[in-house]
C-alpha cells in the first residue's frame, strides 16, 4: 500500500467511473491519516485541473500522492497552475 | 352499465398482493369494479389476453415541465406504461416566473434539460406568471396525468429577482417565499423542490444554492401546512455530504410532518460502500420516524462524450489527455499529425486499444454519421483496417469531432447487487430525470427495464413487488389521491403489459424536439395499451387523441 509518510492522508487509488448525468468522472480513494479509506468524486473541470496541477501523466500517477498535495493541485490549479508539478499542456 | 371492461387479465393491482385471473370495469373515468369476475355490461370491452393488468406507473422524478407544453403526453413516457408524471424537480420549475426574469429561468432549463433554444421561443407562448396561469396552460391538451412540483430557485427569483443567485435572504423574503409557496401549494403544486448541486448555463450556482438552513427550514414549515413533500439534491457525489443532507431532511421531516427525498442515488464499483452507508442512515431516520427517501434508478448509467470536450474516460492516457486539453484549434491540429497520432495509438496498448475502446458504441444525432450510428469501434476500425485508437481520431476528424461515443454501463450496472437494494422497501424506485439530458441520454424505458431485469433476469422482485413499488407504494410515498392501485373509486390509470417481454427498445437519436432538436429516445416494449383516466391513450398502434390527463388531486 502507498504511504504518504509522516502519517499524512494518502492517494491509494485512482480509477475513472461514471457520474450521474454520463460525464466519466475521477474517483480517487484517499487513506486518511487514522486508517480510513474513503472515496473523493472530482468532475471533469477538478479531475483535469488534479492532473495538470500535480504534473500527473494519468491517473495512475496520482497514487501514492499524498493528498495535501493534490488539493494544492486542484486548487493551484485554477490559479495558474499549481506548485506541485509542471501544466501538461503543450 | 359500464364504460369498458378489460377481460381475461392477469390482475396486478399496486399492492404487491398475489396477481389473479379477474376483470376490471371501468366508468366515468375510475375503477368501478374488480374481481375474478365483473358484472353487468359494458360498452367496450378489452380482451388483455392473459398479460398482467396493472396501475399505471407513476414517475417521480422528471423535467418535462416545458415538454408538456407542446406535448401532453410526455412522449415516450406514456408508451412505457407511465400515467402519471411529477415535473419541476431540482429546483426549477416554470412557475411562478415573472416576464422579466424569464430569460434567466431559461437558462437554467437549457443546462439541466439541454432543451434547444427553440423550446422556448416557438414551441409554445407564454401566458403566466404565477402558479395558477400556469397551471391553466398546462392542464390544456394533457394526455398524462401530471403532479407539478414548485422549484425553490423560482421562487427564489421571484422574491429576490437578480439577487436571488447572489446572496442568502433577508427575514422578509423568506416570510415572502413563504406566503408565494403557499400559493403555489393552494393552486396546485404537489411540493417544493430545491438543489444543492446544479448549475445555470454559466456554471454559477442556481439560485436555492445559496439559501441558508432558515430559509429551508421557512419554506418546509409551509410544507408541513400541507403535509407535501420536500425533494431535493444533496452532493450526490460524497457519501459524507449526503449522509450529512439526510440528517438535515430527517429534522425537517420530524418538526414539520413532511415526507422527504432525495436522488440520485447510485452504485459504482469505485466506491463500494456509499450505497450501503447512504441507505443505513436513511434507514436510521427512518426508524426514528423521520420519512427521509432515497430515490434509485433502475437502468446504469453510460459514459458519454465526444473529441469536442476533454473527457476523463481518457484519463489512463497520458498522451491523450495532453492531447485532448488544448484549445480546439490546437487539438485538431495535433489530432492530424501523424506522429502525434502514432504515439496516442502507441498509448492506447500493444492491441491499438481494442480492449479500452473496442466496446465503445458511436452514438446518432449531432454531427454523427447515420451509417455508424449503433456500431462498436471495433466493428468500424476493422471495417477501415484500423486500430479502435486511430479509428475514434479518424472518425472523429471526418466529422469535426462532434461523434458521440458511449461507454455503456458505466455505472450502477451490477443487477446482482442493485435489485435487492431495489426491492428493500425503504427505497423509492425513481430518479429517472424523464425529459432532462436531452442530448446525452435517453431517460425513458426505466420502468421496462426494471421488469426485465430484476423481475425477470435477476429475481429480485417479484412482478407484483416490482409494480407496486411504481405504483401503489410511489402514490403513497407522494400522497397522490386516488392513484396507483386497482380498486373501486381509483382513477382508471391502468397498463396492460407482457410480464414475458415487458423492457425498454434500443437508445436512439430522434428529432422530435422543436426545431428539429435532436433528443436521445427508447421505445416500449411490451406494452400492450395504456389508459389514462378511463380512456385509451396509447396502443402498439400509436397515440390516440384522448386529452385525458389532469392535474394530480393530493390526499391531504
Amino acid at each position: 500500500m502507498p504511504d504518504g509518510g509522516d502519517g499524512e492522508a494518502v492517494v491509494v487509488a485512482a480509477e475513472v467511473s461514471a457520474g450521474h448525468d454520463g460525464e466519466a468522472e475521477l474517483t480517487l480513494s484517499v487513506r486518511f491519516e487514522n486508517g480510513v479509506v474513503a472515496p473523493v468524486v472530482l468532475d471533469a473541470e477538478a479531475g483535469f485541473d488534479v492532473l495538470a496541477g500535480c504534473g500527473a501523466a494519468g491517473v495512475g500517477d496520482l497514487v501514492g500522492r499524498p493528498w495535501r498535495q493534490v488539493l494544492k493541485g486542484l486548487y493551484g490549479a485554477g490559479a495558474g497552475g499549481g506548485d506541485c508539478g509542471p501544466d501538461l499542456g503543450e | 352499465m359500464h364504460d369498458l371492461v378489460i377481460r381475461n387479465a392477469r390482475v396486478v393491482d399496486g399492492t404487491g398482493a398475489p396477481a389473479y385471473s379477474g376483470e376490471v370495469a371501468v366508468k366515468d373515468g375510475r375503477i368501478v369494479a374488480v374481481g375474478p369476475r365483473v358484472e353487468g355490461p359494458a360498452r367496450a370491452e378489452l380482451d388483455a389476453g392473459g398479460k398482467a393488468v396493472a396501475p399505471g406507473f407513476i414517475d417521480p422524478h422528471t423535467h418535462f415541465d416545458v415538454q408538456l407544453l407542446w406535448d401532453g403526453a410526455a412522449k415516450p413516457s406514456l408508451e412505457h406504461g407511465v400515467t402519471s408524471i411529477i415535473p419541476g424537480n431540482c429546483s426549477l420549475s416554470l412557475a411562478p416566473l415573472r416576464a422579466a426574469d424569464r430569460k434567466a429561468v431559461v437558462g437554467m432549463f437549457q443546462q439541466i434539460e439541454e432543451l434547444p433554444p427553440e423550446a422556448f421561443t416557438i414551441a409554445f407562448e407564454w401566458t403566466w406568471e404565477d402558479w395558477e396561469g400556469y397551471r391553466r396552460a398546462l392542464e390544456k391538451g394533457l394526455a398524462i396525468n401530471v403532479a407539478p412540483l414548485v422549484g425553490h430557485s423560482v421562487i427564489r427569483v421571484w422574491v429576490m429577482g437578480a439577487d436571488a443567485n447572489q446572496r442568502a435572504a433577508r427575514p422578509d423574503e423568506i416570510a415572502a417565499m413563504q406566503g408565494v409557496l403557499r400559493q403555489c401549494l393552494q393552486a396546485g403544486a404537489i411540493g417544493l423542490s430545491t438543489s444543492f448541486v446544479d448549475v445555470d448555463e454559466n456554471a454559477r450556482p442556481v439560485p436555492s444554492r445559496f439559501a441558508q438552513f432558515a430559509e429551508l427550514d421557512a419554506l418546509c414549515a409551509v410544507l408541513g401546512e400541507f403535509g407535501r413533500m420536500l425533494q431535493i439534491v444533496p452532493e450526490f457525489y460524497d457519501a459524507d455530504l449526503t449522509i450529512a443532507r439526510i440528517d438535515q431532511l430527517a429534522e425537517l421531516s420530524l418538526k414539520h410532518g413532511i415526507p422527504t427525498t432525495y436522488s440520485p442515488v447510485f452504485d459504482n464499483r469505485q466506491t463500494p460502500a456509499s450505497v450501503d452507508r447512504i441507505l443505513g442512515r436513511s434507514a436510521e431516520q427512518f426508524a426514528r420516524g423521520a420519512r427521509v427517501w432515497p430515490q434509485m434508478q433502475t437502468r446504469p448509467i453510460d459514459i458519454s462524450f465526444s473529441l469536442l470536450r476533454p473527457s476523463l474516460f481518457f484519463a489512463r492516457l497520458p498522451r491523450w489527455v495532453r492531447v485532448l486539453r488544448q484549445p480546439l484549434e490546437a487539438r485538431i491540429a495535433s489530432l492530424t499529425d501523424p506522429e502525434t497520432v502514432a504515439r496516442m495509438v502507441e498509448d492506447a496498448g500493444p492491441d491499438g486499444g481494442e480492449r479500452l475502446m473496442g466496446r465503445l458504441v458511436v452514438r446518432g444525432g449531432g454531427e454523427a454519421p447515420a451509417h455508424l450510428s449503433g456500431k462498436t469501434l471495433k466493428a468500424i476500425a476493422d471495417a477501415r483496417g484500423q486500430s479502435c485508437a486511430l479509428a475514434l481520431i479518424e472518425v472523429s476528424l471526418e466529422h469535426g469531432l462532434d461523434v458521440a461515443f458511449l461507454s455503456a454501463n458505466g455505472g450502477h450496472d451490477n443487477t446482482d447487487r442493485i435489485g435487492p437494494l431495489l426491492a428493500r422497501p425503504d427505497v423509492h424506485i425513481g430518479a429517472g430525470d424523464g425529459g432532462a439530458h436531452l442530448a446525452s441520454f435517453a431517460t425513458y424505458g426505466d420502468t421496462g427495464y426494471l421488469f426485465s431485469e430484476f423481475v425477470r433476469g435477476t429475481g429480485a422482485l417479484s412482478l407484483e413487488q416490482a409494480v407496486a413499488k411504481i405504483t401503489g407504494e410511489t402514490a403513497a410515498i407522494w400522497g397522490l389521491k386516488d392513484r396507483g392501485l386497482l380498486k373501486p373509486g381509483q382513477a382508471a390509470d391502468i397498463v396492460v403489459f407482457d410480464p414475458d417481454h415487458i423492457g425498454r427498445g434500443e437508445e436512439r437519436p430522434i428529432f422530435d424536439m422543436p426545431g428539429d432538436g435532436m433528443r436521445y429516445t427508447r421505445d416500449s416494449v411490451g406494452v400492450e395499451a395504456v389508459l389514462v383516466n378511463g380512456e385509451l391513450a396509447w396502443t402498439p398502434a400509436g397515440y390516440t387523441d384522448a386529452k385525458a390527463g389532469r392535474i394530480c388531486e393530493m390526499a391531504r
